[in-house]
């Protein structure tokens, strides 16, 4: 189920007062009753996957109890790589067999053998990088012995399939998350009246920016990058930075305002990351629950930042398999090395991490961390490294060629919206949302509210179902 | 352990929610009669013109079902003649799927009412659509709402209603100049039967501007059976016939190996399509715009041998001498 959809208008008002008005008498019920809804809403999509999210869940809760009651040694061990290759392997199986496949075979073809590997022709289930990451992280913490195992399966599952995060994140901790699900929520409307502003900024993010730059951008990258105007190439990345953005954070501002309404915190997935004065910065911003998972999993465990040499190899292998974790192409893992390779000067400079929010003064360093930002993302979206090189190239080239263009891309509407949520988010930067700095007084709040809703009616595209961009991954 | 939640407050911020909701469906009822339509094209306002018809319409007649394979390739007045009854040609555009198509014509079935079925390929592997198509008729023909399952409707209103905001926003912004009315896809494009003309005479297109035909995987779903059947029924019902035909299509287009898996599926589920799937192959110079939209001189062809296979079907009532 999307959440810009019909069905999800109908859906949520249903599950919400079932949850506090039916299923409130007791946690278990409770747990149980958003488990369900939890499989509805994903069932809704494909439900011949649900077998795959409850087989893999139960999986990971019976290896956790099996860690939890082994003592530290191999056994321990062992059953930790049960879960990971079990995870892992599902994930390898569905989203990068035939990506190594291709690989293998071009290696098998380089050394002159005639290789005849199979194919497999799968439907990526959706979410499937999200909850296996999730469901990870669950057997880690018990490993680890930061969190004891659940012995009540309905409270894992419904950790694992929570229904605003199970497609697109956030990816949470079991270490947040799990007790959430172990002690009693009550109602908070002051939490729940802001979740729903935050969903309002979130679906403007999605149906007004994301979705309104979507289609310029297919135009600009679907066409000869030889005889496009230089400047019509950088509009095209600079309309895809704020697709992705709209796109992602957006819903990511649903998922966490939509889990307040019924009393979960989800942790922040974006902190106004477009505002980092460096990449450094940008990467505690974007997307903030996959770089830290990454840190504590991949970085952390490849040795961290020992030494100078170490942490340069440590910080390209955790880039590198970020990029991968995005899709089974070259292009993420490209661009992934490319902000790897972003990161390393910063190494040298060797300063404590920023943490004071930007002002005025930081604009030069913004707009060149944006400027490398936008750079990147061409691999992100085009259909291949080549291509990529190829759109960077002419963009340079043809970089004075028509500069009348410019203007014509600065009338178009997503422009003034992008510069208008620009702004608020500025403004609002020290804020969790844009919307949660507004007006006391209740009559311009709804009148703020009642504007943001009409800006999204007109210019939503009731015509064209647009799934959001990470669903993919 | 309990985490009960014994006051109104969910309550009452569903309740502010709803209000909100109001303020917005107000927006929408306002957007929905505020003069202006989603589209400036009226092609799909034709489908207003057919359903009056056919509820004008006595039995016996003729009701032609289907994609716009049918509408523009199918000369109804010639098959009025050789089946002595009136027809009504209710095709436009194969989007709106073989559900909206069924549920549009099975409640004015009489006695000797006979209905020519005349789907695309993409028809049996999708007969169920959810898209555009329905907003656009039901903005331009409202009655059209009532082909959809109540499920939808909420829906297809809702979308209306923007796409008129929409409409009424570009308008005050003035950038509905540019946009004008097609040469061919317009409702005056028809004739009273309910047939496209308005391409008859045009000059021949080149390949280049001819869509092909898009196949995909499988040849045929679930969805179709149940529904051709449906359809049956409710003409059995009302002592109708129904009789599904081959589309036309293009030869570039043609593939024999949908055609055996659509004849072989048909024929086994009692429903087997009339005549010879190659006596409706045409040659791409035959077509318009796609290579399913027959030009003048096919459409009559098409028509001659469609009458032919219908004529030498026992069951079906001819008038037509040889």
């Amino acid at each position: 189920m999307l959440f810009p959809s019909f069905a999800f208008l109908v859906f949520l008002p249903v599950v919400f007062l079932l949850y506090w008005y039916a299923a409130n008498r007791d946690l278990r019920l409770q747990n149980l009753f958003i488990l369900l809804a939890s499989y509805v809403f994903y069932g809704w999509w494909d439900a011949r996957f649900l077998a795959l999210l409850i087989g893999s869940s139960l999986l990971d809760f019976l290896l956790a109890l099996a860690i939890d009651r082994s003592h530290p040694g191999r056994r321990k061990k062992t059953l930790l790589v049960l879960s990971l290759v079990a995870n892992l392997g599902v994930l390898a199986l569905f989203k990068y067999f035939n990506f190594f496949r291709e690989g293998l075979e071009g290696l098998m073809l380089g050394l002159g053998m005639r290789p005849d590997l199979p194919t497999l022709d799968l439907i990526l289930p959706i979410g499937i990088s999200f909850y296996t990451f999730q469901s990870l992280s669950y057997t880690i913490d018990v490993y680890r012995g930061r969190l004891k195992a659940t012995p009540r399966p309905v409270e894992f599952l419904a950790f694992v399939s929570l229904f605003p995060q199970l497609v697109a994140g956030p990816i949470e901790r079991a270490v947040d998350l799990l007790p959430q699900f172990q002690a009693p929520r009550r109602f908070d409307r002051a939490q729940a009246t802001d979740g729903l502003r935050q969903m309002l900024w979130g679906f403007f993010k999605k149906m007004v920016i994301a979705d309104g730059c979507g289609p310029i951008v297919d135009r600009i990258f679907d066409s000869p990058v030889d005889s496009t105007p230089g400047l019509t190439l950088f509009f095209g990345a600079f309309f895809f930075t704020f697709q992705i953005y709209g796109d992602f954070s957006g819903y990511s501002d649903i998922a966490i305002g939509c889990a307040r309404l019924f009393g979960f915190r989800l942790s922040r997935n974006f902190a106004y990351p477009y505002f980092s004065r460096d990449i450094p910065e940008f990467w505690r911003r974007w997307h903030i629950s996959l770089s830290s998972w990454f840190r504590d999993n991949v970085y952390m465990p490849l040795g961290g930042w020992r030494n100078k040499l170490g942490r340069f190899r440590n910080i390209m292998i955790t880039f590198a398999v970020s990029g991968l974790w995005h899709g089974a192409n070259w292009t993420f893992v490209t661009w992934g090395l490319l902000h790897g390779a972003y990161y390393l000067p910063t190494i040298l400079r060797d300063d404590r991490a920023r943490r004071d929010d930007p002002s005025l003064r930081d604009l030069p360093a913004i707009a060149v961390t944006f400027l490398l930002v936008v750079l990147a993302w061409v691999f992100f979206r085009a259909p291949g490294v080549a291509q990529a090189l190829a759109y960077l190239k002419y963009m340079l080239l043809h970089a004075a060629l028509h500069p009348g263009i410019v203007l014509y891309w600065m009338k178009q509407h997503v422009t003034w919206l992008i510069v208008a949520m620009v702004l608020l988010e500025w403004k609002s930067r020290q804020r969790p949302h844009a919307l949660a700095l507004l007006p006391r007084s209740p009559v311009f709040r709804w009148a703020i509210y009642t504007f943001i809703t009409l800006l999204i009616l007109l210019y939503m595209d009731v015509q064209t179902t647009h799934e959001f961009i990470y669903f993919q991954f | 352990m309990s985490s009960s939640t014994s006051n109104s407050e969910p309550l009452r911020l569903f309740g502010r929610a709803l209000l909100g909701a109001g303020v917005v469906g107000m927006l929408l009822v306002c957007a929905f009669h505020n003069g202006h339509h989603a589209s400036v094209i009226d092609y799909h306002g034709a489908v207003a013109a057919k359903e009056a018809r056919l509820a004008a319409l006595p039995s016996p007649k003729v009701v032609i079902i289907g994609g716009s394979n049918a509408t523009f390739g199918m000369d109804s007045e010639a098959l009025e003649q050789a089946l002595c009854r009136p027809v009504v040609n209710m095709t436009i555009h194969a989007n709106l799927g073989v559900e909206f198509m069924v549920n549009e014509v099975k409640g004015h079935l009489g006695p000797d009412d006979l209905v020519i079925a005349s789907f695309e390929y993409s028809a049996f592997r999708e007969a169920i659509r959810d898209n555009d198509v329905h907003v656009l008729t039901v903005d331009r023909a409202p009655g059209a709402i009532r082909a959809l399952p109540w499920y939808r409707r909420p829906r297809v209103i809702a979308d209306v209603a923007i796409l008129r905001l929409q409409a009424a926003w570009k308008e005050l912004l003035g950038e509905r100049k540019g946009e004008g009315q097609e040469r061919v896809y317009r409702a005056d494009g028809f004739n009273d039967r309910g047939d496209m003309v308005a391409h008859i005479g045009l000059p021949q297109r080149g390949p280049e501007k001819q869509q092909p035909v898009e196949y995909k995987s499988p040849v045929f779903g679930d969805d179709f059976l149940p529904l051709a059947q449906e359809l049956v029924d409710s003409a059995a019902v009302h002592q109708a016939q129904v009789v599904f035909v081959w589309p036309c299509v293009a030869a570039s287009s043609r593939r024999p190996d949908v055609e055996d898996v659509v004849a072989r599926r048909m024929a086994q589920a009692g429903h087997p399509l009339l005549g010879d799937p190659s006596a409706y192959v045409f040659p791409d110079t035959a077509f318009h715009d796609t290579h399913y939209h027959l030009r003048g001189a096919g459409r009559r062809l098409r028509t001659e041998q469609l009458i032919r296979d219908l004529c030498s079907n026992p069951s079906v009532n001819c008038c037509l001498s040889e």
